[in-house]
């Protein structure tokens, strides 16, 4: 049943309608409070289980992202609750690409009796250990020799040196602007200001003082930057037949993709540089779901820049390649223009730009208030939403509908 | 002259890049090439992306290139780097091959003017050039002036 983690995109079978969301839950995010990964962990899973009326003897799976460092283990989660089932664990969960694909994994065990009640979590403190000097998102590639020896050398680390150069590529490719990209850091931070868990709710942001900043990596911007957050996110996933027996108003996935990209996280060497590999997830997704991107009410893609977000929109199908730039100026991105007048309704909580650095999996979180129709931005008529998950290697698509 | 004990050095004497650095310090700019198929293979890889032939060494290149991408860092993010700031991070694609690019820094050159496709020639400098200087040798890139260009 799992599908293969190769540049490209992946084979994965349908799974239509079979899997539903019915629990989620947060931590309180913020910029760095000295707080443990577990804390803000466990907090969030506190919230997903109470959603879905479950209390922790009845969990029997956990998804988290095993490659991530620190991230919850079965054994902790265990001990934490003091459990004596056994529970099925899979570390092919969590925020990235994998909020998305966690999905594909969960029905695989559920098909296969392995588990019946998945908790799916993610939960970061960077911002604590940035600021204790401990480690952050650039750790993970200091330490590559390619990386070390050929690129960190020559000053090419960390992220924002990267995208700064892919903002460069697009700009000079496709004639986009610094004021298309300031479109989408003004758009999302309105978004977080009308959302009660956004960490960035009480400051305000207009394009006039996005263009006023001076670039710090030019062409970008420290509005073109995301946060560094504490704080976790986690959802329950259930079979679709069960997800009636649960209090809140079920939200059933309709498809999934997957897609690698093709030089890892050598982003210099990528063939097609100012592309996400959403160019690949996103096909076999809306394929599934029998859907395109045309039906979707609102959208959520992992945000670490700008750029990202724009190439995401453009690489979903939202837009013709190169065409994003002017897609999103003006309020096109805005929750309350809605696709009956034209708008994409996009990172309706702020994305990690402006909401939390949780690497997505807060976008899912919020995807699902929306479907449920309970969100602080709320979208009006919300049926359909997409959440497009990255991790700069690789991409997930993951839409949903209301149930 | 600031203090740049903190800069990133690469390995010399090991490691999949080190040629690439040895061959600096006697002034050539060298990238793997396969000996079956003559594709470059950067970054090193124990085979050919285009033949999977494991006959590979080292190529010396012209030099030339142009620019593919930049960005001009104000401020270095990565503390270590702090002493060369502000500094062009560059791509550039090697004039042999169009599709093979290289991970550099721009000097001597003002950012305001750079363009997309410009013409670039190595320059051996110090890694820690103009700031300092670490003692290795590093293929940097410069703009070419258009009247050098016409001569060559």
């Amino acid at each position: 049943m799992a599908f293969e983690a190769t540049p490209g995109p992946a084979q994965m079978d349908d799974i239509k309608g079979k899997v539903a969301i019915v629990g989620v839950g947060e931590a309180e995010h913020s910029a760095a409070s000295g707080r443990s990964l577990d804390d803000v962990t466990f907090e969030a899973i506190d919230a997903a289980l109470a959603d879905a009326g479950l209390a922790p003897e009845q969990v029997d799976g956990l998804m988290f992202t095993g490659g991530s460092a620190g991230q919850l283990t079965v054994e902790r989660f265990r001990a934490h609750y003091g459990l004596k089932q056994d529970i099925w664990g899979s570390g092919k969960g969590g925020a990235f690409s994998f909020a998305a694909t966690a999905a594909y994994e969960a029905h695989a065990a559920i098909a296969s009796g392995k588990a019946s009640t998945i908790v799916n979590v993610y939960g970061t403190n960077w911002a604590s250990q940035h600021a204790a000097d401990q480690g952050g998102p650039a750790t993970a590639h200091l330490g590559e020799i390619m990386k070390a020896d050929a690129e960190v050398v020559f000053g090419f680390i960390p992220q924002p040196v990267y995208f700064a150069h892919v903002a460069r590529h697009h700009f000079e490719q496709y004639g986009t602007k610094p004021e298309q990209l300031g479109s989408i850091a003004v758009n999302l931070r309105r978004h977080a200001n009308g959302h009660r868990g956004a960490v960035m709710r009480d400051k305000t942001l207009t394009l006039e003082q996005y263009l006023a900043r001076e670039p710090f990596i030019d062409p970008l911007r420290i509005e073109d930057c995301c946060l560094i957050s504490d704080g976790a996110g986690a959802y329950v996933m259930t079979a679709a037949d069960r997800a009636r027996d649960f209090p809140a108003h079920p939200v059933i996935i309709e498809g999934v993709g997957y897609g690698g990209a093709i030089e890892g996280i050598h982003f210099g060497m990528e063939p097609e540089f100012a592309s996400t590999p959403h160019r690949f997830s996103a096909p076999g997704a809306f394929a599934m779901a029998g859907l395109t991107p045309g039906d979707v009410d609102v959208l959520a893609v992992y945000d670490p820049f700008t750029i990202v977000a724009l190439m995401a929109i453009e690489d979903l199908g939202f837009c013709p390649k190169g065409e994003a730039g002017r897609f999103v100026e003006g309020d096109r991105l805005a929750f309350d223009r809605g696709k009956a007048n034209g708008g994409l309704p996009f990172n309706t909580h702020g994305g990690m730009l402006s909401h939390a650095y949780l690497l997505g999996i807060n976008h899912v979180v919020e995807l699902v208030r929306q479907l449920r129709r309970e969100a602080d931005n709320q979208v009006e008529d919300a049926n359909i939403a997409v959440y497009g998950g990255y991790s700069g290697v690789d991409a997930g698509t993951l839409i949903m509908r209301r149930g | 002259m600031s203090d740049t004990s903190s800069l990133p050095l690469p390995h010399l004497d090991d490691g999949p890049v080190a040629p690439l650095w040895r061959a600096a310090e006697a002034r050539e700019f060298c990238l793997p090439r396969c000996r079956k198929c003559g594709a470059f293979v950067w970054y090193p890889k124990g085979e050919c992306n285009q033949c999977q032939g494991r006959d590979i060494d080292w190529h010396t290149l012209s030099g030339r290139g142009t620019l593919f991408s930049w960005a001009v860092v104000k401020r270095a993010l990565h503390k270590p780097l702090a002493p060369i700031a502000p500094y062009i991070s560059a791509i550039i694609v090697i004039e042999e091959d169009g599709l093979t690019r290289f991970v550099t820094r721009l000097i001597d050159c003002d950012p305001e003017q750079l363009r997309s496709g410009m013409a670039v020639e190595v320059r051996f400098a110090d890694l820690g050039y103009p700031a300092a200087e670490t003692g290795i040798t590093a293929p940097l890139f410069t703009i070419c002036k258009p009247n050098e260009r016409g001569q060559e």
